[in-house]
């Protein structure tokens, strides 16, 4: 799971460029844009869980719960 | 050593990766290097367990009080978390922010230790004998 994750979050950026980037050659601006935005929220997402694991972590290792 | 590797790896991977996407796609390049941040500190905070486990065993043979105990745990754990987001904050490019979280982190741990600073003001008090 741990490298795993940084290159999803890399392909998933990847993709989303490329597919934008057609999208604004083929004239649809408004789909690409909203292509972006679904792709950081998805990124997003996935960086959000991570940092809530790691404040997990951090508050079992303290004896904090 | 695997640690090591493995927190060296993924330093490398995340900057080659953040530099790959920067040009083309900067609010990923930037979410990318926060997550290989987060994978490191992942990787390197279970190795904190035995060093917390062996202070709480310590203190319990010096007969401290555990209360005292699970305080400074408390306040060593805010300032970690308040440290991680302001760096998670200035990785995203937000620089006030982080500097403004910093600040309410500072306040927070002020209240949270003057108590136990004036806990070792009332045993200083007993030590010194009245009239002294």
């Amino acid at each position: 799971m741990q490298v795993q994750i940084l290159l999803q979050i890399a392909g998933i950026g990847l993709l989303v460029t490329v597919i934008s980037q057609i999208l604004n050659k083929a004239g649809r601006e408004d789909l690409s844009t909203l292509t972006a935005i679904a792709g950081l929220v998805i990124v997003l997402v996935m960086v959000v869980r991570m940092v809530g694991q790691l404040l997990n972590d951090v508050q079992t290792i303290f004896h904090l719960s | 050593m695997n640690d090591i590797l493995k927190i060296s790896g993924i330093t490398v991977l995340g900057a080659a990766l953040s530099l790959l996407l920067k040009r083309t796609n900067r609010e990923s390049a930037m979410l990318c290097a926060a997550a290989a941040g987060i994978l490191i500190l992942l990787a390197a905070i279970r190795q904190l367990t035995p060093a917390v486990n062996a202070l709480k065993i310590w203190a319990g043979k010096m007969g401290m009080e555990n209360v005292n105990i699970a305080e400074i745990l408390k306040i060593l754990s805010a300032a970690l978390v308040i440290e991680l987001s302001a760096q998670l904050c200035r990785e995203l490019g937000d620089d006030a922010l982080a500097q403004k979280t910093l600040l309410a982190g500072q306040w927070l741990l002020l209240g949270m230790t003057i108590p136990l600073l004036l806990e070792i003001g009332d045993h200083l008090i007993r030590l010194v004998p009245a009239g002294a």
